[in-house]
C-alpha cells in the first residue's frame, strides 16, 4: 500500500512537473509542460472522436513526427490523452447522430440514439460522460495497484480461450437486437462471413476480393459502420414524409431527472467491472466490453423491455465499460510491451523513436515515464469531464439545427473521413454500398448492429480457432480442457437457453393460442 | 499548431526562391503501409529532414495494402517527374514478386533505386522454457522431436516467416510455422510458450531479451549487431551463409530524371547520416550500411530478389 | 400461399442468396454449371480437413448455416396458420431497380476498360445515371439514390478536380436528396463546409488531399 502511494507520487510529480520549454527562439521558463500535453491531446481526441470517420491511429501517425521533438513523457501523456478523448467524442456522434466513432461506440448508439430522438440526449451525454469519467478513475486506479498480475493473468489467454470468448461474445451480440431472434442471428452470420473478405492469415490465401487489390486487406470497420449506421440513417431521415424541420423533438432538459440518477448508478458498476476485466485481453478484450456489458444490463435489469428504445441503462453501461477498456488496455502495453490494438502499436512507435523500449523493464527503470502516464490518465479523465458536461449544451443547440443543413455537414465529415483510410475512392464507394444494404435490411426489419459485432468478431474468431487447431495439432477437445475456454464456452450454451426458452415458449404460446 | 507555422514558413520560403529546375512544388513520398509503423516513422523522420534541404514540402502519404503493393504499384505508375517517390520494403521489392500469384509491378525495371534508409536484422528468440541455450542445442532438439516445435511469425511470407523456412532447409529440421497477424500477438503467445520461438525484428525483441523474458539464440544478418554484440550470427553457428535482414529504402519511378535522382540521393544521404536522425533510426535497431549509391542499392535489390525467388518457391508459401 | 410477411419474405430470399455467394465463393461453382460455361467459373479454395482448416472451411460452413436459416425465415413468411394482419412492406425500389443500376455499373466499367479510361470516370458517370434513373423513375427512391450518388461523386472528384469542387459536389447532390433545395442556402452551407475542411482538414489535420484540380499547376493553397 505503502509502494502505491509512493509510486502515485512520482508520478503527480512528474505530471505536475514544471519544465521550461523553447518556442521558436524564446525560452518560457517553469511552464507545466505535461499537464499542457495532457490537456492538448485530450482535446484533440475528442474533436477526431466527435469527426466521424477520422480516428486516432491516423491522428497519432501525423503527430508523431512532431512528437519527436518533445519529452518522452509529455509525448506519451498527450497521445494516451488522444485516445481515450476520442473515445468520449465517439460517444457524442454515437447519441447525436447515430454513428459510432469507434467500434466500442457502437452500442451506444443503439439506446443512445433513442434518447436523443426522444428529447433526451443531454442526459444521454451526460450519462455517457460520467460513466466514463467514473469508469475511468477506478480503472486507473486497477492499473495502478494491480498491473503487473494482470498482466500475466492476460498472458495466460491463448487462442482457445480467446475463441471461446469470442462465441460468448457473439451469443451477446445477439442479445443486442430486440426484433426477431432468428433474423438477429441470421445477421450476425452475415457480418461474420463479410469480416472473413481479405487476406486469410493462416494461408495468405485472398478471399472474396473479386481480384481487387484494394480488398485484399479486408473491408475497413470504419466503411461499414459509416454506411450501415451513418448514410442509413441520413436516407430513413430524408424518407419522412413530414418533413420534419427539427431533428428531435423538443429537448427537455440538459441533466439526468432523479429516475435516471438512481437508475444508471448499478449499471454504471457493473459496465466499470467488466470493462477492466475485459480491457487487459490484448487479443481483442476491449471491443467486447460494450457489447458485454449491454447484453449483461439487459438480462440483469428490471427496465430490459425498454432496452433499444431508449433505456439509459443501455449508455450508461456500455460508455463505462469501454472506457474502462481503454484504460486497462494500456496494461499489456506497459508490462509486456503488447500492444492492444493500432493505437497502442503506434505509441510502441512512438516510444521507441524516443529510445525507449517498451517492455518487462520500463516500469522499473523509468518509473517516472510509467507512474507518470497512469496518473495523467486521471488528469486526463477529470479534464475531458470538465470539457464535455459544459459541452453539452453546445450539443444539444446543434441538434436544433434544421435537419437539411445538418445532414450535408454529416456527409461531408463522413466522406472525408472514410476516404482519408487509404487515400482511395473505393473506401467510398464500399460506404455506399453498405448504405444500401443497411437501407435494405433497416427496411427487412433486420438490424444493423448484430451484423457488425459478427464483422469485427468474425476474422478475429477464425484465426484464433485455426490457430488453436494448428497448435493442437487438430485435436478439438482442446477447448474442453482448458478450463478457462470451457468456462466460456458453457457460459455461451447457458446464455443461448436463457435467450432461445422465452423465445420458444412465446412461439408456443402463439401457437396455441392460434390453434383455438 | 507547430505544423501550421512551419507549413506557413516553407510557403513563404518557397515563393522567395526562384524557381529553377527540380524540384519546383512539393514532394511525395508514398508509403505503402499503414501509419506508424517503422516504415512510415522512417519516412516521416527522413521527409522532414529532406525538405529543410531540398526547400520544398517533402509530404508523406500512405497507400496501404496488399502488402505494400498497391502503394509500389502507384508510384511505379506515377508521372516520372521526381516528384513522387516510394519507400518500396523487402516485402514490396523482394518478397512479394515471388509470393503473390500476380504483381503489377516489376521490382526491378519500373524503379529507380535511390537510398537505402534502414536495414533492420532479425533475432532467433526462444522461450526460456525450452532446453537449448544456443544454435546448435536448438538444432540437435528439433532434429530429436522432428514436428514439435512451433515457431510463430508476423505474417505469412514475412521475413520472420522466410528466415524460419530458410533455417529449416539449412538444418534438415521440420517445424510447424505460426503465422500471426502482426509480431505483437506472436511474441505474446512466445512469451507464455504456446510457440517456442521466433525470427522477431531486433527492435522489437529487445527488451524482451534484456529483460531475461526471452533468450536470444542468433541474428540473421551476416555482421553482429551492436545492439547485442554478445550474440552470434546465424552464419557463425554453423548456417553458412545465413544473411537476412529487412530493409527498405527510397525509390522512384524508372524514367526519373537522372539529375533529380542524384540530387535526391545526396539529399537523403544527408538526411540518414544526420545525428538525429541516425539516432531515432537506430532505436529501430537499424546499422549504418555500406550500401551507399543507387547503383549498390539496385544491385542489392536483384541480388533480394533473387534469394527470395528461390527461398519463397522451396517454402511453398504464397499469396494467390 | 400468401405471403404473410413479405419483409420476412426478402429477408430470407436475401440472406440465402448471400449464403448461397459466399458457399460458392468458398468451394467454386458446381461442376456441372462449369461444363455448361466450358471451364471453371469459379475456383474456390482450398477445404482442408476439420482438423486441419483451409480457408474455404469457415465461409463454407458459416454460408451453409446462413442459407438454411434464411429458408426458415423465408418458410416462415409464406405461412398462413399464424392469426395477426400482413405485414407491409415499404421500398422505394425493386429488386428490377437493383439489378438495373448493377447492370449500369457494370457496363459502363466494362465499356470504359474497353476505351482505356480511368474506370473513376465510369464510376461518376453511373452515379449519375443512377441519380437521373431515379429522380425520373422512382421519385420515391430519390434521397437514397441522391444521398448515394453525393458519396460516389466526392470520391472519384476529389483527386481529379480537388477538395473544393469534390465538396461542393457533395453538397449538391446531397441537398437535392432533401425535401426542400433553395439555392442561398445551399451555396452559403457549402462554402462554409469547404473552408472548415479545408482549414481543419488539411491544414490542421495534414490529410493528403489536393485542393485545386488536377489542371491547375500552382495552387495558392496545398
Amino acid at each position: 500500500m505503502h509502494d502505491i502511494v509512493h509510486n502515485l507520487g512520482i508520478g503527480f510529480v512528474e505530471v505536475f512537473k514544471l519544465q521550461s520549454i523553447a518556442l521558436g527562439g524564446l525560452t518560457i521558463p517553469d511552464v507545466p509542460f505535461n499537464i499542457l500535453m495532457c490537456l492538448v491531446g485530450v482535446l484533440l481526441g475528442t474533436l477526431i472522436g466527435v469527426l466521424p470517420g477520422i480516428g486516432p491511429v491516423a491522428t497519432i501517425a501525423m503527430l508523431l513526427p512532431v512528437t519527436f521533438k518533445l519529452s518522452p513523457v509529455g509525448a506519451l501523456i498527450m497521445l494516451a490523452g488522444i485516445y481515450y478523448g476520442a473515445q468520449y467524442g465517439g460517444s457524442t456522434t454515437a447519441i447525436l447522430v447515430n454513428i459510432p466513432g469507434e467500434a466500442s461506440s457502437v452500442v451506444t448508439c443503439i439506446d443512445g440514439y433513442q434518447m436523443a430522438r426522444q428529447g433526451r440526449a443531454g442526459p444521454a451525454l451526460a450519462v455517457a460522460a460520467l460513466g466514463s469519467f467514473f469508469a475511468g478513475c477506478v480503472s486507473t486506479l486497477i492499473v495502478a495497484m494491480f498491473a503487473p498480475p494482470l498482466a500475466e493473468v492476460a498472458l495466460k489467454f491463448g487462442p482457445w480461450e480467446y475463441f471461446s470468448l469470442m462465441v460468448l461474445g457473439l451469443v451477446s451480440a445477439v442479445v443486442l437486437a430486440h426484433g426477431s431472434l432468428i433474423k438477429a442471428i441470421a445477421m450476425v452470420i452475415l457480418g461474420l462471413l463479410l469480416g472473413l473478405v481479405g487476406t486469410d492469415v493462416n494461408s495468405g490465401v485472398l478471399r472474396f476480393t473479386f481480384g481487387l487489390s484494394e480488398l485484399a486487406d479486408g473491408i475497413g470497420f470504419v466503411t461499414v459502420a459509416m454506411g450501415m449506421f451513418g448514410v442509413c440513417e441520413i436516407i430513413a431521415n430524408l424518407e419522412q414524409k413530414e418533413g420534419r424541420e427539427i431533428f428531435t423533438k423538443k429537448v427537455s432538459h440538459l441533466w439526468p431527472s432523479r429516475e435516471d440518477w438512481k437508475r444508471m448508478w448499478a449499471p454504471i458498476l457493473r459496465g466499470t467491472a467488466l470493462g477492466s476485466a475485459l480491457g487487459i485481453l490484448p487479443g481483442g478484450g476491449a471491443l467486447l466490453a460494450s457489447f458485454g456489458a449491454y447484453t449483461l444490463e439487459k438480462k440483469v435489469s428490471k427496465y430490459s423491455h425498454e432496452f433499444g428504445k431508449g433505456a439509459i441503462e443501455g449508455v450508461a453501461s456500455p460508455e463505462s465499460a469501454n472506457n474502462a477498456g481503454a484504460q486497462t488496455s494500456f496494461i499489456p502495453l506497459l508490462t509486456l510491451g503488447i500492444p492492444s490494438n493500432a493505437v497502442m502499436a503506434l505509441m510502441i512507435g512512438a516510444m521507441m523513436i524516443q529510445g525507449i523500449s517498451p517492455g518487462p523493464q520500463v516500469m522499473s527503470e523509468k518509473p517516472a515515464l510509467f507512474w507518470g502516464m497512469i496518473t495523467s490518465m486521471w488528469v486526463g479523465n477529470l479534464m475531458l469531464i470538465v470539457l464535455n458536461l459544459p459541452l453539452i449544451g453546445m450539443w444539444i443547440k446543434l441538434l436544433t439545427v434544421p435537419y437539411r443543413i445538418l445532414y450535408p455537414s454529416i456527409l461531408v465529415f463522413m466522406a472525408v473521413g472514410v476516404f482519408s483510410i487509404s487515400n482511395q475512392p473505393f473506401d467510398c464507394f464500399l460506404m455506399s454500398l453498405f448504405g444500401l444494404l443497411g437501407y435494405i435490411c433497416v427496411r427487412l426489419e433486420c438490424e444493423p448492429a448484430p451484423l457488425i459485432l459478427g464483422f469485427i468478431l468474425g476474422p478475429l474468431m477464425e484465426e484464433h480457432l485455426r490457430r488453436a487447431m494448428l497448435l493442437a495439432r487438430g485435436d478439438a477437445m482442446s477447448f474442453l480442457q482448458k478450463p478457462i475456454s470451457a468456462g466460456f464456452l458453457v457460459a455461451s450454451v447457458v446464455l443461448l437457453a436463457a435467450i432461445a426458452l422465452p423465445a420458444l415458449r412465446k412461439k408456443r404460446e402463439e401457437a396455441f393460442a392460434a390453434e383455438e | 499548431m507547430r505544423r501550421i507555422l512551419l507549413f506557413c514558413a516553407l510557403a513563404f520560403a518557397a515563393q522567395a526562391a526562384p524557381a529553377q529546375g527540380w524540384p519546383a512544388k512539393p514532394l511525395h513520398l508514398v508509403v505503402p503501409y499503414p501509419p506508424g509503423g517503422p516504415v512510415d516513422v522512417s519516412a516521416r523522420l527522413v521527409a522532414q529532414h529532406a525538405q529543410q534541404a531540398l526547400g520544398q514540402p517533402v509530404l508523406v502519404e500512405n497507400k496501404p495494402g496488399a502488402g505494400g503493393n498497391i502503394g509500389a504499384d502507384f508510384v511505379a505508375k506515377s508521372a516520372p517527374d521526381g516528384y513522387t517517390l516510394l519507400m518500396g520494403a523487402i516485402a514490396t521489392h523482394a518478397i512479394n514478386p515471388s509470393l503473390y500469384a500476380r504483381i503489377p509491378y516489376d521490382a526491378l525495371k519500373d524503379f529507380r533505386h535511390v537510398t537505402l534508409v534502414v536495414q533492420v536484422p532479425n533475432v532467433l528468440v526462444v522461450n526460456n522454457d525450452l532446453p537449448a541455450r544456443s544454435v546448435q542445442e536448438l538444432v540437435a532438439y528439433a532434429k530429436a522431436h522432428p514436428g514439435k516445435l512451433d515457431f510463430a511469425s508476423g505474417s505469412t511470407g514475412s521475413t520472420g516467416h522466410l528466415a524460419g523456412e530458410m533455417f529449416k532447409m539449412m538444418t534438415g529440421t521440420f517445424m510447424v510455422h505460426i503465422p500471426y497477424r502482426g509480431a505483437a500477438p506472436a511474441a505474446a503467445d512466445l512469451l507464455a510458450g504456446r510457440v517456442q520461438l521466433m525470427f522477431d525484428n531486433l527492435a522489437s525483441a529487445l527488451p524482451n531479451v534484456k529483460a531475461g523474458k526471452l533468450r536470444a539464440l542468433a541474428v540473421t544478418t551476416r555482421a553482429r549487431s551492436s545492439f547485442l554484440p554478445e550474440l552470434p550470427t546465424l552464419d557463425e553457428s554453423g548456417l553458412k551463409g545465413f544473411d537476412m535482414s529487412t530493409w527498405w529504402g527510397v525509390m522512384a519511378p524508372a524514367k526519373t530524371p537522372a539529375a533529380a535522382v542524384e540530387r535526391l540521393s545526396a539529399v537523403l544521404l544527408g538526411a540518414i547520416d544526420a545525428p538525429e536522425v541516425r539516432e531515432r533510426l537506430r532505436a529501430m535497431g537499424a546499422e549504418p550500411s555500406a550500401i551507399r549509391t543507387p547503383e549498390q542499392f539496385s544491385a542489392f535489390v536483384a541480388s533480394e530478389l533473387q534469394t527470395y525467388a528461390v527461398l519463397v518457391k522451396r517454402s511453398g508459401a504464397k499469396v494467390e | 400461399m400468401t405471403i404473410r410477411n413479405p419483409k420476412d419474405f426478402w429477408a430470407g430470399l436475401m440472406f440465402m442468396a448471400f449464403g448461397a455467394a459466399f458457399v460458392v465463393g468458398a468451394l467454386g461453382t458446381p461442376a456441372f454449371l462449369d461444363s455448361l460455361w466450358g471451364g471453371p467459373i469459379l475456383q474456390g479454395y482450398q477445404l482442408g480437413s476439420a482438423v486441419r482448416m483451409g480457408p474455404a472451411y469457415f465461409p463454407a460452413a458459416l454460408g451453409g448455416i446462413l442459407v438454411l436459416l434464411g429458408a426458415v425465415i423465408f418458410l416462415r413468411s409464406l405461412a398462413s396458420r399464424l392469426k395477426g394482419e400482413a405485414v407491409k412492406l415499404h421500398l422505394p425500389f425493386g429488386l428490377l431497380d437493383l439489378v438495373v443500376v448493377a447492370a449500369v455499373f457494370a457496363v459502363l466499367g466494362e465499356i470504359a476498360e474497353r476505351l482505356g479510361i480511368s474506370k473513376d470516370y465510369a464510376m461518376l458517370a453511373s452515379a449519375a445515371v443512377m441519380a437521373v434513373l431515379a429522380a425520373v423513375f422512382r421519385p420515391d427512391a430519390k434521397p437514397i439514390a441522391m444521398i448515394l450518388a453525393s458519396s460516389l461523386a466526392f470520391a472519384y472528384l476529389l483527386v481529379p478536380l480537388g477538395l473544393v469542387l469534390a465538396t461542393v459536389a457533395l453538397v449538391f447532390v446531397g441537398a437535392f436528396g432533401g425535401h426542400e433545395f433553395r439555392w442561398k442556402e445551399v451555396t452559403i452551407l457549402t462554402a462554409v463546409l469547404v473552408v472548415f475542411s479545408v482549414l481543419v482538414f488539411v491544414e490542421g489535420l495534414t490529410l493528403p488531399f489536393p485542393i485545386c484540380p488536377a489542371f491547375v499547376t500552382n495552387c495558392p493553397i496545398h
